[in-house]
């Protein structure tokens, strides 16, 4: 049973736009995890995770998004982490996330942040 | 329930569940323990930090507890006092306390990065208390979150 949706948009931009909704947690995980290595798998992927949606997360839902800013990273993308609600941002800088993966309130400055790539 | 029962049957109320070691398994214990909590009326933020400790601890000892491929069960028992909710959670794996080992240092560029290794951080921020104990073979993790009234 899935618990965590994911739906992804490539913009015109360059940008792909993931978003996520539900709950981040070992079901959610294991549900969006080799989609989420398939989509962020590109060279220089630009990559905005729109977190607005998710109301939970945990370790294995970190690991997924650790795995893939550092996949994206290697192959010079970057990827990029929108709006966590509060619960969950304060999991992303308890656990050191937010030092590693670039987190946003504001999209637009994310997609600044993302340009840089997309540009290149 | 009525103060006439309430002074009876007491402040706390248990429940217990056990669970395989296996990845696949921990889901249920995910949705077994929300529902709980929500018919304790427990509020949200403390439902969260409940949660994310249980799955925390419970990943860990799923991930790292045993070296042989055997079916093992996991006890997950959840009590509600009347100012905190506090998970037991008991295995028999390798003797580990998890809270005896120092902090990892953070590594601060992503490429040298781990993806593991965060969980203990988060149990000891998210839980207001934390205690580990060893007996006749068992880890005994015992977590508790306060709780509004």
């Amino acid at each position: 049973m899935a618990s965590l949706r994911l739906e992804s948009e490539m913009g015109d931009d360059g940008i792909l736009r993931i978003t996520l909704d539900g709950r981040f947690d070992v079901d959610g995980a294991m549900a969006v995890d080799m989609k989420f290595a398939t989509l962020t798998g590109a060279r220089k992927a630009a990559v905005l995770v729109d977190m607005s949606g998710v109301s939970f997360l945990a370790s294995l839902g970190i690991r997924t998004l650790l795995a893939s800013a550092k996949g994206a990273a290697a192959r010079d993308g970057r990827l990029v982490l929108v709006k966590p609600q509060p619960l969950v941002a304060e999991v992303l800088t308890t656990s050191g996330i937010a030092s590693l993966i670039p987190m946003f309130d504001d999209s637009e400055l994310a997609i600044t942040a993302l340009r840089e790539i997309t540009a290149a | 329930m009525s103060p006439c029962v309430h002074g009876i049957a007491g402040n706390a109320r248990t429940a217990s569940l056990v669970v395989e070691n296996r990845m696949e398994a921990l889901g249920h214990a995910e949705r077994w323990l929300d529902e709980l909590l929500v018919s304790w009326t427990v509020a949200p933020t403390a439902r969260f930090a409940l949660a994310l400790v249980a799955n925390e601890a419970l990943t860990n000892i799923v991930r790292h507890a045993y070296r042989d491929r055997d079916v093992h069960d996991i006890a997950v028992t959840l009590t509600r006092a009347s100012d905190a909710v506090s998970i037991e959670i008991v295995d028999d794996g390798e003797a580990f306390d998890p809270f005896a080992a120092a902090a990892r240092e953070p590594v601060a560029d992503l490429a040298n990065a781990p993806v593991g290794g965060r969980g203990i951080g988060l149990i000891k921020h998210f839980a207001d208390s934390h205690r580990y104990r060893r007996t006749e073979g068992c880890n005994h993790l015992i977590l508790s979150v306060r709780v509004p009234r």
